[in-house]
């Protein structure tokens, strides 16, 4: 049991209906049981996770940002992606060092206030070329033609269960792709 | 993340109070009581439940909707700083204008981002914009977009440690919270006219001044940054007399407001500031947030210390920030 048992109950004993337990919109105009949801923990979401990177640490441990748990799978994901040649992604995002995924990002990242204004076709990598021209419709739940820049920012924390759609799209729209050989 | 209702609205009241209260700036008081009635309350306590919205929220005129939306992706952005990012002292980036540092002109204002937050490292700074949404998750997600452009508007001088942080609360369904923190590159830093440049000290001076407005001591937030605001822009104030608050965490000082609420009740709000803290304040001297003092473990998992009373028709809830504030609800 979470919050205050007797702020509970006294406001089980003013307010009648808010002892049915049962949560409306209706219990909820009514202030007491108002007040008393106020002081109970609930859960929010966050993406890609809680702790946010500082310049600082960036410095000391040059991991991707939010890199808990599966996450770090999905971050080599994306750096890893390569229009030309899809079969590499598995390998890499299995298998790729820091060194091969961090110039990768930070080329990308340098390259995003022009993204914001021109979209621009290609990004030249360490890791090939990247199409970010998505003049296609969506290629994947978080992007949209108008915002190249949010479709890798996106694709770096794809939720797992987001994944499988996620590539199924790309692929739609780069007919030459083959799936990634494996991708966790 | 785990999210108590009263903590974010307290910490929306927190950082949504001007440094200086001038007239218009009352408009954006007390959101922390505008608010109270929007959370679906969970009624089983055996059960965590995501953090909903009320569904009246839905009901709302567009524009209240819009505003609610704003408003709630500033208080989210403030509890994760408070709580995730342990930073404290978060000032209005736009108040620098009115320091005469750089004159904004057409829509130049709406490029600045919301808020700085100091670190809890010496030197650390954050660079905030906040969003919020309660449409489709794209829009959350083109609102994280155009924050990317704004966080990079402004400078702190000389500050080793500047990370800049894009917040956006999807507030469709169960609350969720989007963050991003677009990466400058020291090799080939991108070119971006910077709107504001503030000081360090700059930033403790307004820092204090609203947490002085916050509890009501309007005075002495006034003097504090009087000489930092443009000629015309001072206002004089009475000297208030705060009101003391017991807590099992101390005294604290501060004033109250009360209103009849639409069921006949009695709504009671309580702002304060630690006592010490605001002694150290109106001494010149900067306060340390709670926590490194050891009076609240952010270590235990909750960044903000919550008690609440119950009995003789009467219920109360208090909320106490890391950094030593407390907002205080009580229904008779």
């Amino acid at each position: 049991m979470t919050g205050n048992l007797q702020l509970r109950e006294t406001a089980a004993r003013l307010d009648p209906v808010f002892s049915s337990r049962r949560s409306s919109a209706t219990q909820a105009r009514q202030f007491l049981a108002v007040i008393y949801g106020l002081e109970h923990s609930y859960e929010v979401a966050s993406w890609p996770g809680q702790s946010p990177q500082t310049a600082d640490s960036r410095k000391a441990d040059p991991a991707p940002p939010w890199s808990a748990g599966g996450v770090l799978q999905q971050m080599a994901l994306q750096f890893q992606i390569d229009p030309r040649s899809i079969a590499t992604w598995g390998t890499l995002a299995l298998g790729g060092s820091d060194k091969q995924r961090w110039p990768w990002r930070r080329h990308f990242r340098s390259a995003m206030p022009a993204a914001f204004r021109r979209p621009r076709a290609h990004f030249e990598t360490a890791c090939g070329v990247i199409d970010v021209s998505l003049r296609s419709t969506a290629v994947g739940p978080l992007c949209s033609e108008r915002t190249p820049f949010m479709w890798f920012t996106a694709s770096c924390c794809i939720p797992q269960s987001e994944q499988p759609d996620f590539f199924a799209n790309f692929i739609d729209c780069y007919p030459s792709a083959s799936a990634p050989s494996a991708y966790p | 993340m785990m999210v108590r209702p009263v903590d974010m609205l307290h910490a929306l009241g927190r950082i949504t109070t001007p440094p200086v209260t001038e007239l218009i700036d009352l408009s954006s008081t007390w959101a922390e009581i505008r608010y109270l009635w929007a959370f679906l309350p969970n009624f089983d306590g055996r059960r965590l439940r995501s953090l909903r919205l009320n569904s009246t929220v839905k009901d709302l005129d567009f524009h209240q909707k819009t505003l609610l939306s704003d408003e709630f992706g500033v208080g989210f952005a403030a509890y994760f700083m408070a709580v995730c990012a342990r930073a404290t002292d978060p000032v209005d980036v736009f108040v620098a204008k009115r320091g005469g540092q750089l004159r904004l002109r057409g829509n130049s204002r709406r490029s600045l981002p919301d808020y700085i937050f100091r670190g809890p490292q010496p030197g650390q700074f954050y660079i905030v914009e906040c969003k919020g949404t309660q449409s489709a998750r794209a829009t959350a997600v083109s609102q994280l977009q155009r924050g990317t452009e704004q966080v990079l508007a402004v400078d702190i001088a000389g500050a080793p440690g500047v990370t800049r942080l894009v917040i956006a609360a999807w507030l469709q369904q169960a609350v969720t919270l989007l963050i991003v923190d677009p990466e400058e590159d020291e090799e080939n830093p991108v070119e971006v006219r910077k709107l504001s440049r503030w000081e360090p000290e700059e930033i403790g001076i307004f820092a204090d001044a609203k947490r002085l407005t916050y509890i009501g001591d309007r005075a002495a937030a006034s003097k504090l940054v009087r000489e930092h605001l443009e000629a015309g822009h001072e206002l004089s104030f009475e000297e208030r007399h705060l009101i003391p608050r017991e807590t099992r965490l101390g005294t604290y000082l501060g004033s109250q407001w009360q209103a009849e609420m639409p069921d006949g009740r009695l709504l009671r709000m309580f702002r304060g500031l630690d006592g010490k803290i605001y002694e150290q304040i109106r001494q010149g001297t900067r306060p340390a947030p709670l926590e490194s003092q050891g009076e609240i473990g952010i270590g235990r998992g909750e960044g903000f210390h919550v008690e609440s009373e119950g009995g003789d028709h009467r219920a109360v809830v208090r909320s106490i920030s890391p950094d030593g504030s407390l907002f205080e609800i009580e229904l008779q």
